[in-house]
């Protein structure tokens, strides 16, 4: 570009979230102003952004400027220059667009370092440094005088007239003022007046040649609220040829420069060149306490303030004396400061001093003394020793306090940085000292304390005081008076709720956790709800009133109260469902236990929690292999029972009891079990409940009438209970008997299994109490109903009917003198009882006769009745007659009477040779034999003879080791099993005509045919599974043939 | 060795001495009870006609009041009489 012309740029916002411009001069080389500071020659002007910034000309590379965008409009740089090529020009120019939302300080200096964007710059800062320390220099400074010489010869300006502009220094985090100085340039501060003149005089850069406040109209600088040698210069404006070192705590960090219109008058100004540094926020003590300059306070008075302090005991080490100062001297004081007008330096020098202390000295002590301790004893003291510590240093500061404060209420001085009320200000420091230094064990110390104190006040409740305490193992405990000390101190300084509440809290709940475990473990015969909430209300709720004495109102602690209330109730119904299972199977010793815990579970919401913690533990306890099915059944009825005293709704009981029906359901003796418990004195008390019992209800759903009468007592389902199922069902059955019965669902199987278990007791004990099994049937006629009892009611008939009829037909046989074996029967109506197990077995032949002739009188007692005997059921008592001794024998089965008869015969008998007599298979006359082998009366002499021994050798005689003593509790009756294929097998013979018509058919297809026209009535009902392994029993028998899963007949 | 037996019991089931198992009238074994009765044996005898064919007492006698004319055993048609033996 050749010299004389424009030149001109625009910078256009490269999108609209573009907020500034920062313009670098890499090199910005233009003429000088002209002698009056106007660039008239060469001259750039930044025209278009909202920032007005005046026309800049002269040397200024190296320096930059910020210019917010106005709008969208562009910002245009236009540079005109004079036709004078001599003067050199050059411009290099960098220019940067910063976003918005740019930050301003923050991770920027990172950024700054690469050089590659800048932050966005605070608005009325034309300049923008970021370091801690720099240069700053105004437009067009330079280390030479300017080429323009004034009308008088005397060198011209390089100051640019008509400017107005701030330039800005971001605060570092940690720095809290700036210094201000000039550079080693001693002309590095020429901003008004003749600069020639200072030189001359040779004070140029020395504060004597430095004007301030009203002083400077034309050009100066403004830094806002200076100190000059920590002492404040009334006046934030300076001018003229020097500059004395400058600091500010006023932020933000700002110099403003102003330059008139005209620089004309002065002469040889070169604006400035100022060096900042930023200043740590710690210095101030420094400043104060480094006085250099005494220039501006008289040198007396600088003494007496540096005595004033001394006096207000601020200095970093702690002074002995802690004397409120003299009347006369503190007026004196107040004067000073008065005068000087330092009572904010002063104040804050003072809490920043205190601050230090407490932080670095008063706390550190403090918790030291916690450190290391190892035993809650020791912790106790320690902690009480700390808290000591603390007060003491607490009580020394709060002197100092009280002078400042006495001091601030007659400067009229009120602070405004730190804290609003000065007498909470000391325990704020404190409590942010200890707490933001809290050591890792605190906690541990914390509590280990509390918890002797509570230990201590429940012992003072039980023991009389001299006895030895605990915690110190003295007879003379202070453990309390420790205890409480330590505790006004933590109240007083407002250390109690942040340092210890939580603790104490936990501390309180663990405490009443372990004395609900203690008090009440394995106890189940008392109610522990009353003792347990006087406990609280004495111990606990006593000692919290005592911590906090004045500090909690009624209010607080009745919540507090509360809370622990119903904490305790939770701890102890958790405790009491743990132990629920013992309390149950303890039932009805454990009722007020029960009761406790009905109390409980309305107060607290635990009883999903009861459901499966129950559930778990019968689970684990009860419901398995080991126990036996009576025991299983006794802690049913427990578990009903007791959960009719817990919840009368009966919604426990059912959620509770579901695994137990499930689990007995598979269970192959439970009915049996159930039907001898109702019916024989057993731990279980069945039977008197079978007595106290109204009708069974197992399937009937209308409302009975008590509901209505007494709807007082009526009460809402529990919440938990499913609105789909209507409670009045379950309440029902939470009758015991009913329940037992509802586990098989059916009444059939259970009035089965008592006809069996019946017919089985009337035949294998003679002795049998017929009036009492009347009574039994008569109970259980109330609650089954007639019709299902029927059978029964024929045996019982049947059985004393029989004596009768045997009295009659005796009577006969005795008068017609033929009585060799006294026979009496039991005649049974074999419709009504239940199938017999078949046993072929001939009697003895003496006995066969007899048997004979009582048939005959029978059927002469009754016409056309006979009777079918079965041989191998009965009963036989029979004396042994031996040389050596007579045995009495009760209650042989018919096949060992028989077998001891053919001995008597006969005294050797080959095992095959007796079961062709007996037919009776080997096998099972081995088994028989085996009983007299036990009694020493036969002996096998070699395999299969047997020998009848007539005289013992007792000790001589080699008894076999493997006798075989059959098992006695042999049924007559067959099994249920037995009788099952005994149904089914009346299904074979339509099985059997299907196939034949129709070839072949799969499973599915004969179980429907079947249940069309076979199964008739409830009883016959076969499920497709027992099908199933009926069917499969005749294949393995080639009565069926299966392939491809189709059943057909095998072809004959 | 001498066995004196003191006392035998046995178990013996009775059973009416008929030609069939079940009343021709009621289907039920005779030595159950008719359909009315609960308990069999004395409180539900049989009785047997002339013609041989035993009923329930209680059966034949129900059967017999509802046969306005004849009396006539259910099973053959013949006239009924009672066999007195």
């Amino acid at each position: 570009m050749t010299a004389g012309n424009v030149c001109a740029f625009t910078i256009q916002q490269c999108n609209p979230s573009i907020c500034q411009v920062r313009i670098d001069f890499l090199t910005l080389t233009l003429a000088q102003p002209n002698a009056h500071g106007s660039c008239i020659y060469d001259s750039m002007n930044i025209i278009g952004g909202a920032t007005n910034i005046p026309p800049i000309c002269g040397e200024n590379s190296g320096l930059h400027l910020y210019v917010d965008f106005n709008g969208n409009s562009n910002i245009r740089i236009v540079i005109s220059t004079s036709s004078d090529a001599s003067v050199p020009k050059a411009w290099k120019l960098k220019i940067a667009q910063i976003a918005c939302d740019c930050p301003t300080r923050a991770h920027m200096y990172e950024a700054l370092a690469r050089k590659r964007f800048y932050g966005l710059s605070p608005s009325g800062c034309l300049m923008h440094y970021t370091d801690l320390s720099g240069t700053v220099r105004s437009f067009n400074y330079g280390t030479t005088v300017s080429s323009y010489l004034l009308p008088n010869g005397q060198p011209g300006t390089r100051q640019l007239a008509n400017t107005n502009y701030g330039i800005c220094v971001e605060m570092v985090a940690g720095y809290c003022g700036i210094q201000w100085s000039q550079s080693s340039d001693i002309y590095s501060f020429t901003v008004s007046g003749d600069t020639s003149t200072a030189v001359g005089q040779g004070i140029i850069g020395t504060p004597a040649s430095f004007a301030s406040g009203a002083d400077c109209t034309t050009d100066f600088i403004v830094v806002p609220n200076p100190l000059v040698n920590g002492v404040p210069t009334r006046t934030d404006r300076f001018c003229g040829n020097g500059l004395p070192t400058l600091t500010t705590y006023s932020k933000p960090f700002v110099l403003t420069t102003v330059t008139n219109g005209d620089e004309l008058p002065d002469s040889g100004n070169r604006g400035f060149a100022l060096s900042y540094t930023q200043l740590r926020c710690t210095n101030i003590i420094v400043v104060v306490n480094d006085p250099v300059s005494t220039d501006v306070l008289g040198r007396n008075e600088f003494y007496q303030v540096i005595d004033v302090i001394k006096k207000l005991n601020i200095m970093d080490t702690m002074p002995v004396s802690t004397d409120v100062l003299g009347r006369n001297e503190f007026y004196q004081v107040i004067d000073v400061i008065k005068k000087l007008n330092i009572m904010d330096t002063i104040h804050d020098l003072i809490i920043k001093n205190i601050e230090k202390y407490v932080c670095n000295t008063v706390v550190v002590e403090c918790w030291m003394c916690i450190a290391g301790a190892n035993s809650e004893a020791e912790n106790f003291q320690n902690f009480h020793k700390a808290m000591v510590t603390l007060y003491n240093y607490y009580l020394l500061l709060s002197n100092i306090f009280n002078n400042l404060e006495l001091l601030c209420v007659t400067l009229k001085y009120r602070s405004t940085t730190y804290y609003q009320n000065s007498t909470d200000a000391l325990k704020v420091i404190f409590r942010s000292a200890l707490l933001s230094q809290l050591p890792l064990d605190y906690k541990k110390s914390v509590r280990h304390f509390y918890e002797v104190g509570l230990k201590y006040e429940e012992n003072r409740g039980r023991e009389s005081l001299d006895e030895l305490c605990s915690n110190c193992s003295s007879n003379n405990c202070i453990c309390a008076q420790y205890f409480y000390e330590a505790n006004s101190i933590l109240l007083e300084l407002g250390l109690l709720e942040p340092l210890a509440s939580q603790i104490l809290t936990t501390t309180i709940y663990d405490y009443i956790e372990n004395h609900v475990e203690t008090t009440c473990k394995d106890r189940f015969d008392a109610s522990f709800l009353a003792p347990l909430q006087k406990w609280l209300e004495d111990v606990i709720i006593k000692w919290l009133r005592k911590i906090y004495t004045c500090d909690y109102s009624n209010k607080e602690i009745n919540k507090f109260n509360k809370k622990l209330q119903n904490f305790m109730y939770e701890i102890y119904t958790k405790v009491r469902i743990n132990q629920l299972f013992g309390i149950i199977i303890e039932y009805p010793d454990s009722i007020s236990a029960l009761q406790d815990l009905k109390t409980c579970l309305s107060k607290t919401d635990l009883r999903p929690y009861l459901t499966r913690k129950l559930q778990k533990s019968m689970e684990t306890r009860l419901l398995h292999t080991g126990v036996s099915t009576p025991d299983i059944l006794t802690a049913y009825v427990a578990t009903i029972r007791s959960m009719r005293v817990l919840d009368p709704s009966g919604l426990l009981l059912g959620a509770i009891t579901q695994p137990i029906h499930q689990y007995l359901r598979s269970r192959d003796d439970t009915v049996r079990c159930v039907v001898s418990s109702l019916t024989e004195e057993g731990p279980s008390d069945l039977a008197d409940e079978l007595i106290k019992g109204e009708a069974l209800q197992t399937d009937e759903n209308t409302p009975s009438d008590d509901e209505e009468i007494n709807w007082e007592n009526w009460l809402p389902d529990p919440v938990d209970a499913d609105p789909n199922k209507p409670l009045a069902h379950n309440r029902r059955t939470s009758d015991i008997i009913s329940m037992l019965v509802n586990v098989y669902g059916s009444r059939e199987l259970f009035v089965n299994e008592y006809r069996t278990l019946l017919a089985d007791r009337l035949l294998t004990s003679l002795t049998c109490d017929t009036e009492r099994e009347i009574r039994y049937l008569e109970l259980l006629k109330l609650r089954f109903g007639d019709a299902q009892l029927h059978y029964c009611e024929v045996m019982l008939k049947d059985i004393v009917d029989s004596k009768r009829i045997t009295q009659n037909i005796k009577q006969d046989l005795s008068s017609s003198g033929e009585s060799d074996i006294p026979i009496s029967s039991m005649i049974l109506s074999a419709q009504f009882w239940p199938a017999f197990k078949e046993e072929k077995c001939e009697l003895h032949q003496s006995v066969d006769e007899q048997m004979k002739k009582y048939t005959a009188c029978f059927e002469t007692l009754k016409g056309n009745r006979t009777l079918y005997w079965k041989k191998h059921l009965g009963l036989v008592d029979l004396d042994i007659e031996l040389p050596d001794r007579t045995m009495n024998l009760y209650s042989v089965t018919p096949i060992h009477a028989t077998i001891i008869l053919h001995f008597q015969d006969k005294s050797q008998w080959h095992l095959d040779e007796l079961s062709k007599i007996m037919q009776v298979p080997p096998t099972v006359l081995r088994r028989k034999i085996g009983f007299w082998e036990s009694q020493y009366l036969i002996s096998q002499v070699s395999p299969d003879i047997f020998q009848l021994v007539e005289v013992s050798v007792k000790g001589n005689l080699n008894v076999p080791h493997e006798i075989i003593v059959e098992d006695e509790s042999e049924s007559a009756m067959a099994s249920t099993q037995d009788q099952r294929e005994e149904e089914l097998q009346t299904f074979w013979s339509y099985v059997t005509g299907m196939l034949m018509n129709l070839d072949s058919l799969p499973l599915e297809r004969i179980h429907q045919v079947l249940k069309m026209f076979a199964f008739q009535g409830p009883t016959t009902e076969c499920s497709l599974q027992e099908l199933k392994h009926f069917l499969d029993r005749k294949v393995r028998e080639h009565q069926l043939v299966y392939s491809n899963g189709y059943y057909k007949l095998p072809k004959s | 060795m001498k066995v004196i037996i003191k006392n035998w019991t046995g178990v013996a089931t009775w059973k009416w001495i008929a030609n069939d198992d079940n009343c021709g009238i009621c289907r039920m074994p005779f030595d159950g009870c008719c359909p009315d009765c609960k308990l069999p044996g004395d409180d539900c005898p049989l009785v047997w006609g002339e013609c041989s064919h035993c009923f329930h007492m209680h059966c034949i006698m129900k059967w017999l009041q509802s046969q306005q004319v004849n009396q006539q055993c259910p099973m053959c048609r013949q006239e009924w009489k009672f066999n007195n033996k």
